[in-house]
């Protein structure tokens, strides 16, 4: 594996030991909120595009 | 993908006990997505300043976030933000958080994530702002 996919896994896992104890603490973020902030961010939710083209 | 500079008002807001949904989703899909996120030291030092005891644990652990970076006002900080804010707003209620805020917005190309814009506007009526939903 190279440095780089490394350091990519490395980080994704830095961010998920985060959330989990986010969560663990503060309670799991609210799912409507988090799609405002997708989008709010410019990142576009792949399913949720889906859905609002499907209507 | 943008980021989001985070003012002593959003800081408080993911932090407190019954803050804003929203700026805690937004904090947490800014880490799932590696979305950065930054802050001033001098607006985290009137967060901690305006924080109830209770809620300095979530503190600990929002500083701790991947993708949050804190710049401190150094020197050159200090020298960059100054000039920015030369003559701009209220010199009697100058606020050095503020000024030091939109410096770093500007400088990202990030909005400021907030829910009192006037003092940022006062200083910069051009920066972009994201107001946090009342709730």
């Amino acid at each position: 594996m190279s440095e780089y996919v490394q350091a990519l896994a490395e980080d994704r896992r830095r961010r998920e030991a985060w959330m989990g104890r986010w969560v663990a603490a503060a309670g799991e973020p609210d799912r409507d909120a988090m799609e405002r902030a997708r989008r709010a961010l410019g990142v576009e939710d792949q399913h949720a595009a889906r859905r609002r083209r499907a209507s | 993908v943008t980021g989001r500079v985070l003012d002593r008002t959003a800081i408080i807001d993911v932090v407190r006990s019954g803050g804003s949904v929203y700026s805690r989703a937004l904090l947490f899909t800014a880490v799932d997505l590696g979305v950065p996120l930054s802050a001033s030291a001098a607006a985290l030092l009137d967060a901690w300043s305006g924080l109830p005891p209770d809620d300095r644990a979530l503190m600990d652990l929002f500083l701790d976030a991947p993708a949050l970076s804190i710049t401190a006002v150094d020197v050159s900080e200090a020298a960059r933000a100054g000039i920015r804010a030369h003559r701009r707003g209220d010199q009697a209620r100058f606020d050095a958080a503020a000024a030091h805020t939109v410096e770093l917005a500007r400088r990202a190309g990030f909005a400021i994530l907030t829910e009192d814009p006037e003092p940022l506007l006062a200083l910069d009526p051009t920066v972009e702002i994201e107001l946090l939903p009342g709730e």
